[in-house]
């Protein structure tokens, strides 16, 4: 019987600062049979461990078609996170995972596709959005949506500019509030739904953000005729031990570690508590 | 299902005979209070009796500690060495209720259930379970009410042996291969069991159940039904939340309880991760890095963990409700809240 | 093959039994005796955790010295030789009263009792006081008034449930302490009148029938004016059994406390049925400290005015207090940080260690033995269920060691020892010795007896505002070492939430005022003004404020240097009046 609870460990290779509180890590596996052997699917998340200090978790950020290394990205809010933003490249951390349900990929396939990210929610969109650009033909019109507070706090800058260029997507961007050198939208992401002619029939929308914007976000889809069922987001909850065990992330009858963190609104909805 | 007697004088030689290859665990007073201790020949017959004497922890102990390590780290220039701890004692559990022995049942399958938990099954694969029916039930009991007791249906429940008081002697009943291999280690100590036995065994049965309140099938449905249904008012759980002390004994006694904590020690160059008994009453149970906690109010808390015990979603999942009728809750609550203080509220 | 070693709990003054778990010299985990009289089988949130702060890696496990900015580990000779040069050399330039010496209701009858004989006979210094000097010194010295030296057993938590009335000083004095919480709700059950003293709740619980929304320094002149209760109430709680609970950590001035002892001892229908007073306190031993002589004879200093900037105090013995953390005035910290020798004693790695020039590891609780005398006046024996973690070492050892390096003795020897020393010296704990303090109820102090002529006492009126706030200032200062506990446990790290120095307001005062969420707020009292963020609440009551008193700059803001308590001799923070604006 494997050990659910014994992480693997894995190597810091790289590390991007994105915002002046948020890093990207991208990490490989120490082991060459466990690097081998690991898979995940867009929407699964980690439970990554300082060792000694404390383990959260985390939505895996990179594409799952290219597993040999794997990034997550994550804001220093607690004792977890700055410990983690504290380590270097070399560095060693626990690894358990990859946990969840994840988005399924295939039954998208065949549909419109909008993402709707807000600031630090677009990590976790970036493992959907990355392999539907591998199979970019199996879908049908393409929009990202992407709003920060302001410029500064933007993520993945430079992947952001390469789907603006991207002629065979569609994409928008937005900030709260500018700065001297912005010369996009500005306005909260919504104010982008007017100006992209979302297309509502035969769609699905990927919604992802601090909980502010997803409840203006759905609020504005909902009159514009989206189904609650076309619209899917990740439950954010606290949890602990990832495998449905410990109890922590549990909503009514379902853990947002095992039956989750990827739910579409009409789930959510028969939830018995607000999430 | 094999039935055998085993006369009370002989038990002591049963239990040498068991010791030789494993652990016996025994219900032993210490101090006072009940706890399963290793024994090795003489077993306190008071408590391998028909009266319904619990321990104060129920047997998820030996299967789920209070605490327990995962692994300990050891830093080694850039590397680190994990090392997980040993657990390979096996053991016969002597005296078991059935009351705990349902519990155990639940966590079987909570614990197998999406991911297997290899530090619960450890120790679980390695444990005997000899259940000793109830024949008279004590002041917080009401197993009848939840299809935890007094007896272990013979037809129905999976167990390894569960024995009846006889006055002078046991009934054995044998179900589980595991079982048959205790009454190998000395067959001679058994007789086979005639049936007048067994008749005596369903009339003690028979009169354990009446010595229960005189409705025990909707004791429970009622609550069930109403919590299921989530026709309970917030203000009917706020009213429930005021008297909880938020202090986690009701979880920590509940055979059927299994919410766990993990702590992190950090001595430099070594350290632990470990796992202890958490309550869904804390304040913090839920509470997010952000600051943000979905269940905040006392009454929402309250209202999580009944659901979690009562409703028919939670035992659609699991196979049965999340309760044993064993009364801990009871003796282990400051605020005089417990399972069935809750149930006659909600019937109301 | 786990170990159950039958203990006291320690994390409180409530004093219950349970069992602390161990397995190959590790805490696993505990469970509460179902046979003491306290606990029986109920254990609080702090209890069922007990085991995790044994886990901790955060302790003191040598001694350490300073050497430049930073400390250096030592063996025990080496520290207590220099610790023995220091006082001596103090003592020969400026005379024993030039050191101070802090114990603690934190350490057991037999520790505090050799703090108080190396104060008094070995350095000869009558500077000798403990941290609840800014706290439960109020409520102790009123009983000492009422009862005199020995206060004796004059509280019974297994009695509240007979009670007929219950007067509850503080939400808290319930909720946080649930073996008197429980009693509390049975005696409900049972038909008894639970009235709540409380000006922060903005409803009680549903079993207490009466409110009193009046802060505890001026509820005796609320219950003299026989405001918000019905007469029938007051009556009942003349009745023999009628009880008193109120957490000690925080009942405000001694005048207020005494007033309000004395109000129900006074009103007894039976002259020889006192009251049952809880004397509650977040530290596991308040009693034992106070009556084994930690606070300052006769022309000695208290702790407040050792650390006066101007006093003669240049060393500082601290045992088992975190000091540096929770000072009601930020003059006193600064005191702290001049002075020429400090040492700290204690189990865990913190502020006051960092300040201090020699740090020596104690054992906590379960790693020795010793005896904790609860709020009822019942000593008990805490037994050790783990060795002394590190190089640590007990009081018991260390002390005679230091008395031979400054060339006196102390008794020293194995706890029972040292009992029987207490047993002879210390009035009304006769019964120290005897083998009652190991069984499982352990031994109660005698009876309390009235003083012959219980002293009167002025007190605070009860303040009316029109159009004006009142402002709380509960006294937050107690929870010293205990916050420390606190932080040693993963789950109380989560429970006990850091709180934001802020003001709290109710919820709905806030929505009139038009408050956004975090907004600054100007409040003003006739002794100073603040401006300081405003947190909306909605447990707090209409035309109510709430202040932490450890935040300390704030609240010197706003209250001034607060009133002198003229029995206690320290500063307290009375409720005030105030006007709110926006900033």
């Amino acid at each position: 019987m494997s050990n659910i609870y014994l992480p693997n460990l894995a190597r810091i290779i790289k590390i991007q600062d994105e915002t002046y509180d948020t890093k990207t890590f991208e990490f490989e596996f120490a082991d060459p049979k466990v690097k081998q052997a690991f898979k995940f699917r867009s929407g699964q998340f980690l439970e990554i461990s300082a060792l000694g200090v404390g383990e959260a978790p985390f939505g895996l950020a990179s594409n799952p078609n290219r597993p040999e290394t794997f990034r997550v990205t994550l804001r220093a809010v607690g004792a977890v996170t700055w410990a983690l933003h504290q380590k270097k490249i070399g560095d060693l951390v626990g690894i358990r995972g990859p946990f969840g349900n994840g988005f399924p990929f295939d039954e998208y396939k065949g549909k419109n596709i909008i993402f709707v990210g807000g600031g630090i929610g677009l990590p976790p969109l970036r493992s959907l959005i990355e392999p539907m650009l591998d199979a970019r033909s199996a879908f049908k019109d393409f929009l990202i949506l992407y709003g920060a507070r302001t410029p500064a706090d933007q993520v993945y800058q430079d992947r952001l500019k390469e789907w603006e260029k991207m002629s065979e997507i569609r994409f928008g961007m937005t900030v709260d509030v500018g700065d001297a050198n912005w010369k996009g939208n500005v306005g909260v992401v919504t104010t982008l739904f007017p100006k992209c002619n979302l297309i509502v029939e035969n769609t699905v929308v990927f919604v992802c953000g601090p909980p502010i914007m997803i409840r203006f976000a759905i609020m504005e889809l909902s009159k514009l005729g989206f189904k609650p069922e076309n619209i899917v987001s990740t439950l954010e909850r606290y949890m602990k031990c990832g495998v449905g065990k410990c109890g922590h992330c549990a909503i009514g009858h379902k853990y947002v570690c095992v039956d989750g963190p990827v739910f579409n609104y009409k789930e959510i909805g028969k939830l018995p508590e607000k999430s | 299902m094999d039935r055998y007697i085993l006369r009370k004088e002989d038990v002591n030689r049963w239990v040498e005979a068991l010791a030789r290859t494993q652990e016996v665990l025994a219900p032993t007073r210490v101090e006072k209070e009940i706890f399963f201790a290793p024994t090795q020949m003489a077993v306190d017959l008071n408590l391998l009796s028909g009266t319904a004497t619990l321990p104060y922890l129920p047997a998820k102990d030996l299967v789920l500690p209070h605490s327990e390590n995962l692994f300990h780290f050891t830093r080694k220039g850039g590397d680190y060495e994990l090392t997980v701890p040993e657990e390979k004692k096996t053991a016969v559990v002597l005296g078991i209720r059935s009351c705990d022995t349902s519990g155990i049942y639940w966590l079987d399958k909570f614990y197998q259930e999406n991911f297997s938990d290899c530090y619960y099954w450890r120790r679980r694969n390695n444990l005997i379970l000899v259940t000793m029916a109830c024949n008279q039930p004590v002041k917080n009991c009401f197993c009848v009410c939840c299809e935890g007791g007094p007896f272990l249906d013979s037809e129905r429940d999976e167990f390894d042996i569960q024995l009846v008081d006889l006055q002078d002697s046991y009934l054995v009943e044998c179900k589980s291969s595991k079982g048959k291999a205790l009454i190998e280690a000395n067959p001679k100590l058994f007789a086979k069991a005639d049936p007048s036995a067994v008749k005596t065994r369903e009339a003690l049965e028979e009169k354990s159940r009446n010595s229960f309140q005189p409705d025990p099938t909707s004791y429970m449905s009622t609550a069930i039904r109403r919590i299921t249904s989530n026709a309970v008012t917030p203000e009917t759980w706020t009213e429930l939340g005021e008297k909880c002390f938020d202090c986690g004994g009701c979880a920590f006694v509940c055979p059927c309880c299994s919410c766990f904590g993990v702590g992190y020690l950090n001595e430099g160059e070594k350290g632990c991760h470990y796992r202890f008994w958490d309550s869904c009453d804390y304040s913090g149970f839920t509470r997010e890095v952000s600051g943000h906690n979905p269940r905040g109010e006392k009454g929402e808390r309250f209202k999580r963990r009944f659901f979690h015990k009562l409703s028919y979603q939670y035992l659609k999942r699991d196979g049965r409700i999340g309760c044993v009728g064993c009364g801990r809750c009871i003796t282990a609550c400051p605020g005089e809240v417990g399972m069935p203080t809750v149930v006659e509220r909600l019937r109301k | 093959m786990i170990k159950n070693t039958p203990t006291i709990c320690s994390f409180c003054s409530c004093g219950c039994g349970m069992f602390v778990r161990t397995q190959d010299g590790e805490a696993r985990g505990v469970i509460p005796s179902t046979t003491h009289p306290v606990s029986q089988g109920r254990l609080c949130h702090r209890g069922w955790n007990r085991f995790q702060n044994l886990r901790s890696v955060n302790r003191l496990v040598k001694p350490l010295v300073r050497e430049g900015e930073g400390m250096k580990e030592t063996g025990w000779n080496e520290a207590l030789k220099l610790s023995g040069e220091k006082i001596k050399d103090l003592i020969g330039r400026h005379g024993p009263e030039s050191i101070g010496v802090i114990g603690s209701p934190w350490l057991s009858n037999e520790d505090n009792y050799l703090v108080s004989l190396l104060a008094r006979q070995v350095i000869g210094t009558k500077n000798l006081d403990g941290s609840y000097r800014f706290g439960a010194a109020a409520a102790l010295s009123a009983l000492n008034q009422l009862f005199g030296e020995g206060i004796g057993a004059v509280g019974s938590i297994p009695a509240l449930k007979e009670s007929p009335a219950v007067l509850v000083v503080g939400r808290d004095a319930h909720r946080d302490f649930s073996p008197v919480g429980s009693r509390v709700v049975q005696a409900f059950q049972q038909g008894a009148q639970i009235i709540l003293a409380d000006a922060s709740a903005a409803k009680a619980d549903h079993f207490y029938k009466t409110l009193i929304p009046v802060p505890a320094d001026r509820l005796p002149a609320a219950l003299a004016a026989k405001r918000d209760i019905p007469l029938g109430v007051l009556d009942l709680l003349g009745k023999p059994g009628a009880g008193l609970v109120f957490v000690a950590d925080q009942l405000g001035p001694s005048a207020s406390a005494l007033a309000l002892i004395n109000y129900l001892i006074e009103r007894r229908a039976s002259a020889k049925d006192l009251p049952n007073l809880l004397a509650l306190s977040r530290s596991p031993n308040l009693r034992g400290a106070w009556d084994l002589g930690i606070r300052p004879p006769a022309g000695g200093l208290n702790l407040e005015e050792m650390l006066a900037p101007e006093s003669k105090v240049k060393g500082l013995l601290v045992f088992a207090e975190d000091l540096s953390v929770h000072l009601p005035k930020a003059a006193l910290l600064e005191k702290l940080k001049k002075l020429d020798f400090v040492l700290w004693a204690g189990r865990f790695k913190n502020d006051t260690a960092k300040l201090a020039h020699v740090v020596l590891p104690l054992p906590l609780f379960a790693e020795s033995e010793g005896t904790l005398t609860s709020c009822e006046g019942r000593i008990q024996l805490s037994r050790p269920a783990l060795s002394p973690r590190g190089e640590s070492r007990g009081l018991s050892e260390v002390l005679p060691e230091l008395a031979q390096a400054l060339g006196k003795s102390l008794p020293g020897g194995p706890a029972a020892a040292i009992r029987k020393e207490i047993g002879k010296a210390v009035p009304g704990y006769e019964k120290i010795t005897g083998p009652e303090v190991e069984s499982e109820a352990g031994a109660l102090l005698a009876p309390p007896r009235l003083a012959s002529a219980p002293p009167k006492s002025a007190v605070l009126p009860v303040l009316e505002s029109a159009d004006k706030f009142l402002l709380l200032i509960p006294n937050t200062l107690y929870a010293w070492e205990r916050n420390r506990m606190i932080a040693e446990s993963p789950v109380l790290y989560i429970e006990y939430q850091a709180e934001r120095p802020a003001l709290k307001m109710n919820l709905q005062d806030a929505k009139d005022f038009k408050f956004r969420p975090g907004e600054k707020a100007k409040i003003r009292s006739e002794r100073g003004e603040l401006q300081v963020a405003l947190q909306a609440d909605e447990g707090v009551p209409r035309r109510t404020l709430v202040l932490s008193s450890h935040f300390l700059n704030l609240v010197e803001s706003v209250a001034g240097k607060g009133e002198i308590d003229p029995v206690t001799r320290s500063v307290y923070f009375p409720s005030l009046l105030v006007t709110v604006e926006k900033a």
